[in-house]
């Protein structure tokens, strides 16, 4: 994708709300440039013992925090425009509700990051934490807009159901609560990444295993790009060797690890981790780049022989496990009142709050997962990995729900499909027999909307 | 203590003072298989209750609550099938051993459902259940919640169709499953020759529509390229396949939330959070601690109650209804009042047999029904005819839409472009399109959309100097006000003070080549009027050599179809392509059949003195064989048709239709109609008949005629420009909620736009109003702009989902004497159903579904009879309430944050 086509918010040649968007991507890059600086320069800070409560932010930090609010403003201004464009609410097609949730989540970002007040509450250690969080959630911004402007920016007709006043309080509470939940996973996988690192930096383990682990980790990069988009098609041949080749690596220097002191757990663990990884179009944007950037801090501190001890890494890890509880906390409710809302809708259009649509289920699916969450930690006491691996859990059927059910099985026949670019609606009509009339079934309406 | 317990002999300890054990904890796995075991057990269960279950719900239909109370009921329906009255009596020893252990063992069967890991379990169970109900295709058809994949080999079974579905819903998801990424994916790759196309795209319609084409036809190639990779999958792994789907259909797996096991797992998570709610006692539910929770729990319980009674109560059906049916036989079919509609079933009244519960105790009509399409404009340029698909822009007030565009240079001038359209630099080199800027030359903005448009009489003026675009001929116009004969006809004879009735009717001399759109014959025979161009007008009056008019012919002959044309001469026989001969044996210009006797009623009088009414030619078809058949030939009929309700035609290959020109037919005297610019400036018109002789015809008076027919040219143009005028009867569209009864008027629908020819160049920027109309009539829907190059055509956009459809429904009450008495509801606003918002009476939900713009007298009206909605919603509501509470609430009243780890 050419940077043009992200960041030239001057182009004429765009409708308005592209170029805002455009705008919200520059601010983004911006965001999680300075997000970078201004954990460098927190980490410096809590490397000096610098009281948290005396003295102004960092430069970068307050810099930060104006283009995070630019961000959220801009883009704000772009919704406003798209909806000025398509004279609905623009939630109907799959790029507009990309670019929902891309504002989602720069907004719960913004929340958050006030909610939680980490310098003011835990010391710049914990701002640190922030600081990552943050750019790793603008950087999500940005791989989201990204790939929604690869998606057809048509404007559609919205189909009588559509019509109603359900469809933007549906819409906004799901999409701010998976932005909410996506912000809880994404505390989670900093978590694990840290665990990672920690472990494999520290400890009595030779160095060449652990170099091979990093190796192993390095070697699957390539496959990393994919998510960018169709442009990339015509140097398949390149990816094709190249991500082959990394896997082949991979696994030979998972097996020399293993050979050169790595424990059998640890190795497992890894490939486990590195298989899961890769195949997962989660862990392309997310698990990545954050084992990337962690790794990066983790590998600077043992170089700087700086690595924190296991009582702060535990310290540390329990501080995560209460932030990722509260983003869940603002974002259940959200989500129930969203799955509810969308039952609600089709009752209203069809008399049927409910018709096991694939949508639908995959939508509860998320939902129960996070009735697990609840149960296991405030019933059973699950804290930290344990805790938070259900979350990614949740996160990561959401990310079912939202972009890939329309490959599942049962969704062939489901309703819901008309947000998939690229897939013509199947308006089957409700009810309606096998043999029913032909020119009937042709005509019969989109139901019910995107029930995320 | 325990061993000197054990060692102490005959101390006479009883067995209450040893040591109690402790209770057994539960963990996940065992907590697993004990609710494998209950929900297996429930299914078979429910099997079993299964008949009492059907046979109550007949005895409610038959005779009300009261009859569920006779306990024969149950005992003779359980006592169907092996085991006789053996089974019932067996069945209710296990429950009453089942209630009598639960109860015996109270305490342990809280401790398991009340247990951390049950919970867990419980919920993850119900999770795994649906998660497998999203990974295999569900059969689960609205209004038929019985559906099954019956046997293969029985007669009009179901398997192939299902299995198709499966076939292909697995196929399609495992194909992408083993191409992650993209890899070995086809990539959809633009063919070279669509890029000019999509280029020329971004030129008319703007860079955003060009490359929105583009990303539709990468998908639709790849799509398509993809479709048959997977069909191949398909292939290749059938017999999988089909294992996979015999296994999905004996366990039951695509119809999950149906099966009884699934319905049985659902009343252990009703039990076991039924257990978990009401823990502690109501001292402990409303505290703040608590109550978010007490309140999520009992929604879930309300809401599984619901969920139940609609799983067992449901009722749910179609109603195809046209507008005016009733069904007047209960017999399922409504009758039509317009003979044209056949009657449809209605699969509602097909699914209700004596063991239903709810069946609908009136009748249901379509009183009123409308739908409104999106209004779209369709904007063609001349150049793209038949080679692109022009976008269809949807409207709505405000909407701007630019089109047509011009590049320009860094000095913001325009850039020529070569013969493919390409721009170019001064010395011929193509530059990249996405480097220009660029601005366009059109702008329409819509000022105002209607629902109700009148097409009024069109404005007629000369056109400007310049107006006309180069090349074009101009338009001759003469308007003349003629009697309308038929009003009279209708009406009757006007008296002596009234005024005749009149019509405008427009000539034109340039129209083409027929009579009627260049002069008309009187009906009372006085005279035939021509209007004429340039040029001698004695050339009009052509030699008469009984030249009646033409035919055109359609011959089938050897796989091809032949066309041509044939002048009609009385007496002349003439070839035919195909070996066939016609002769044209007499004609009349006023031919009549007895309506009765279907006897020709001839009129003997020479064709000149026949009044012109329905001119026809009697002609003898010879085919190649030699059969013969007269046919005879109607004024503008196909003569294939006109025997349709007679025998069949022998030589049914030869179509051939009569063009009488009464012009040239022998008749009343001619005259010719011309004008001309006037030497003083002004117009001059004239009348001149056959013999030359020329009187002047004044604008506004009667033209110097013979007969009692008065003909008045009210104008005449040398260059007439003719606009449709278009005329709105409401403010704007019908816009929901609550009923509008205007929504319901058939009219055309009405746009007004404002039309910008180069709107960025203050120099050049020429605006203009242009109202359009969804008729054909004056061709109201078009407009073509004055540069000639490009149509802009008004619809209403059926190819898509409609904007909103409404339908007002009529119920009848049966009377005991088999007929219908409409029932008293209201005014149509209160039994009207939108999409959104349906209509609910005793019970029943009414739905709009679906509509079909061939059939605009249809309308789908979904029926369901739901008892458990209500409980469901209610749920629903308390669950998100008290999640709001517990999580948003909670730690604020509380001053704590919610990380504490408080059970």
């Amino acid at each position: 994708m050419e940077p043009s086509a992200l960041f030239n918010f001057l182009d004429s040649d765009v409708p308005a709300s592209m170029g805002w968007l455009r705008g919200v991507n520059l601010l983004a890059l911006l965001t999680t440039l300075l997000a970078a600086l201004s954990a460098w320069a927190h980490f410096g800070r809590a490397r000096r013992r610098v009281d948290p409560l005396g003295g102004g932010e960092p430069l970068a930090t307050r810099a930060m925090w104006w283009t995070l609010s630019a961000a959220v403003l801009t883009m704000a201004i772009s919704i406003y425009h798209r909806w000025i464009e398509v004279n609905h609410f623009p939630s109907q097609t799959m790029s507009e509700v990309l670019v929902m949730f891309s504002g989602a989540l720069l907004l719960s970002m913004w929340v958050l990051h006030l909610a939680l007040g980490l310098r003011r509450n835990h010391g710049y250690g914990w701002a640190t934490v922030g600081d990552a969080l943050v750019a790793v959630v603008c950087a999500g911004s940005l791989a989201t807009n990204a790939y929604s402007s690869s998606l057809t920016t048509a404007q559609r007709d919205l189909p009588p159901a559509l019509q109603s006043y359900w469809f933007a309080p549906h819409l906004s509470a799901l999409i701010f609560s998976y932005a909410t939940l996506g912000i809880a996973a994404a505390i989670g996988v900093v978590y694990f990444a840290a665990r990672f690192w920690s472990q494999t930096l520290a400890g009595e383990r030779p160095r060449l295993g652990r170099g091979l682990v990093i190796l192993a980790l390095a070697a699957l990069l390539p496959l990393v790009p994919r998510w960018i988009g169709p442009g990339l098609s015509a140097d398949r041949g390149v990816g094709h060797l190249l991500a082959w080749g990394g896997l082949t690596l991979a696994l030979v220097a998972l097996v020399l690890g293993l050979r050169f002191g790595l424990r059998k757990r640890e190795a497992a663990g890894a490939a486990l981790l590195f298989g899961t990884l890769t195949l997962l179009p989660f862990g392309q944007f997310l698990t990545w780049p954050v084992l990337v950037l962690v790794g990066l801090v983790f590998c600077g501190l043992a170089a700087a022989r700086s690595l924190p001890s296991a009582e702060v890494v535990a310290s540390l890890e329990r501080t995560m496990d209460q932030v990722s509880f509260r983003a869940f906390a603002v974002g259940f409710p959200f989500l129930t009142a969203g799955l509810f809302m969308g039952a609600f809708w089709a009752q209203d259009a069809w008399a049927n709050y409910w018709g096991w649509d694939s949508k639908e289920n995959t939508a509860l699916i998320s939902w129960l997962v996070y009735v697990v969450y609840i149960h296991l930690r405030m019933l059973g006491g699950y804290r930290g990995g344990k805790a938070m691996g259900v979350l990614v859990a949740g996160a990561l059927s959401i990310f079912i729900t939202f972009q890939i059910f329309g490959y599942l099985p049962d969704s062939q026949k489901s309703m819901h499909r008309y947000t998939d670019d690229g897939v013509t609606p199947k308006e089957g009509m409700q009810g309606a027999k096998p043999e029913a009339d032909r020119q009937a079934q042709a005509q019969a309406p989109e139901r019910s909307p995107a029930a995320f | 203590m325990l061993a000197q317990a054990n060692q102490a002999p005959n101390t006479g300890a009883r067995a209450s003072d040893a040591p109690k054990r402790a209770p057994f904890r539960w963990g996940f796995l065992s907590s697993l298989a004990v609710l494998l075991v209950l929900t297996f057990s429930g299914q078979a269960l429910i099997a079993l209750l299964r008949p009492a279950f059907m046979a109550g719900k007949g005895a409610y239909i038959a005779g009300g609550p009261g009859a569920l109370l006779d306990p024969a009921l149950y005992f003779e329906a359980l006592s169907k099938g092996p085991g006789g009255a053996l089974r019932p009596a067996l069945l209710g020893l296990f429950l009453l051993a089942s209630l009598g252990w639960t109860w015996a063992n109270r305490g342990a069967v809280q401790r398991y459902f009340t247990a951390m890991h049950t919970g867990v379990v419980t919920v993850s169970l119900s999770l795994l259940a649906v998660a497998a109900g999203v990974m295999i295709p569900q059969i689960d058809p609205v209004d038929d919640p019985d559906a099954r994949v019956m046997a293969p080999g029985v007669p009009g079974s179901n398997y192939e169709q299902h299995y198709q579905q499966f076939r292909f819903a697995q196929s399609y998801f495992l194909w992408h499953l083993l191409h992650l990424y993209g890899f070995g994916m086809p990539s959809g790759e633009i063919p070279p020759q669509a890029v000019a196309g999509l280029e020329r795209r971004a030129d008319r319609y703007g860079s955003e529509e060009a490359k929105n084409t583009e990303k539709q036809m990468r998908a639709a190639i790849a799509g398509q390229q993809k479709g048959q990779l997977i069909e191949e999958f398909a292939t290749r792994n059938d017999r999988a396949l089909r294992g996979f789907f015999d296994f999905s259909s004996r366990f039951e797996l695509n119809r999950i939330y149906r099966s009884y096991w699934f319905a049985s797992l659902m009343g252990c998570l009703f039990v076991a959070i039924a257990f978990n709610t009401f823990k502690g006692g109501p001292q402990r539910w409303f505290k703040v601690q608590k109550l978010g929770f007490f309140l999520v729990h009992v929604g879930m319980l309300i809401l599984l109650t619901g969920g139940g009674l609609s799983r067992s109560c449901t009722e749910r059906g179609i109603m195809h209804l046209y507008k005016g049916g009733l069904d007047e036989e209960r017999d399922g079919t409504y009758d039509r009042r317009d003979g044209d509609i056949p009657p449809i079933e209605d699969t509602f009244y097909e699914h209700f047999t004596a063991d239903r519960l709810a069946r609908m105790p009136f009748g249901v009509s379509l009183e009123q029904f409308a739908r409104r399409d999106w209004l779209a404009l369709v904007v063609r340029f001349n150049d793209d005819q038949g080679r692109a698909n022009p976008p269809t822009h949807t409207l709505w007030k405000g909407r701007r839409i630019d089109l047509d565009y011009e590049y320009l240079d860094a000095a913001g001038r325009v850039l020529e472009t070569n013969a493919d359209g390409d721009p170019i630099d001064a010395s011929g080199v193509l530059l990249a399109r996405e480097e220009l800027d660029k601005r366009p030359r059109l702008r329409i903005e819509v000022l105002s959309l209607h629902d109700q448009a009148e097409v009024g009489e069109p404005t007629v003026r000369e056109a400007q100097p310049g107006e006309r675009p180069a090349g074009e001929d101009p338009l001759p116009l003469a308007i003349l006000v003629l009697p309308d004969y038929q009003r009279i006809l209708n009406s009757g004879q006007p008296g002596p003070g009234d005024q005749l009735p009149t019509r405008k009717v427009y000539f034109s001399p340039a129209a083409g080549e027929e009579f009627e759109v260049r002069g008309f014959a009187d009906p009372l025979g006085s005279f035939r009027l021509l209007t004429v161009a340039e040029g001698d007008p004695r050339a009009a009056f052509p030699p008469s050599e009984g030249q009646l008019g033409e035919i055109s012919y359609r011959i089938a002959a050897g796989g091809e179809r032949l066309d041509g044309r044939l002048p009609v001469s009385i007496g002349q026989r003439l070839p035919l392509p195909g070996g066939y001969e016609i002769l044209f044996q007499k004609a009349t210009k006023s031919y009549r059949e007895d309506p009765v006797s279907g006897q020709v009623l001839a009129d003997e009088r020479p064709l000149a003195e026949q009044a012109f009414v329905a001119p026809a030619v009697t002609a003898t078809l010879y085919g190649p064989d030699g059969t013969s058949e007269v046919r005879v030939l109607h004024d503008r009929r196909p003569s294939a048709r006109q025997r349709s309700r007679e025998a069949p035609l022998a030589l049914d290959a030869v179509e051939l239709t009569l063009e009488w020109n009464e012009w040239f037919a022998p008749g009343p005297p001619r005259f010719v109609l011309g004008w001309s610019r006037a030497s003083g400036g002004g117009l001059a018109a004239y009348i001149e008949d056959e013999a030359g002789q020329r009187q002047t015809a004044a604008l506004g008076a009667r033209l110097p005629l013979p007969g009692l027919s008065p003909v008045q040219l009210e104008s005449a143009l040398l260059d007439a420009v003719v606009e449709p005028r278009v005329e709105f009867l409401d403010e704007g569209v019908v816009k929901g909620p609550g009923y509008d009864p205007d929504f319901y008027v058939e009219a055309p629908r009405g746009v007004e736009l404002r039309v910008i020819s180069d709107p960025e160049l203050p120099e050049r920027r020429r605006e203009q109003t242009v109202r359009l109309a969804t008729t054909q009539e004056g061709n109201a829907s078009f407009w073509f702009p004055p540069r000639g190059d490009l149509v802009v055509q008004f619809i209403e956009n059926r190819a898509m989902m409609p904007f909103e459809w409404r339908s007002v429904l009529a119920l009848h009450e049966p009377m005991p004497d088999g007929s219908w008495k409409p029932l008293d509801l209201g005014p149509p606003a209160q039994r009207e159903i939108r999409v959104n918002d349906y209509f609910q009476y005793r019970g029943f939900r009414f739905f709009q579904t679906n509509a079909i713009p061939e059939a605009p007298l249809y309308s789908g009206i979904g029926v369901v009879y739901d008892p458990g909605i209500p409980w469901v919603l209610a749920g629903m509501y308390t669950v998100i309430a008290g999640a709001a509470f517990a999580f948003l609430l909670r730690p604020i009243l509380l001053g704590r944050k919610p990380a504490s780890p408080s059970a």
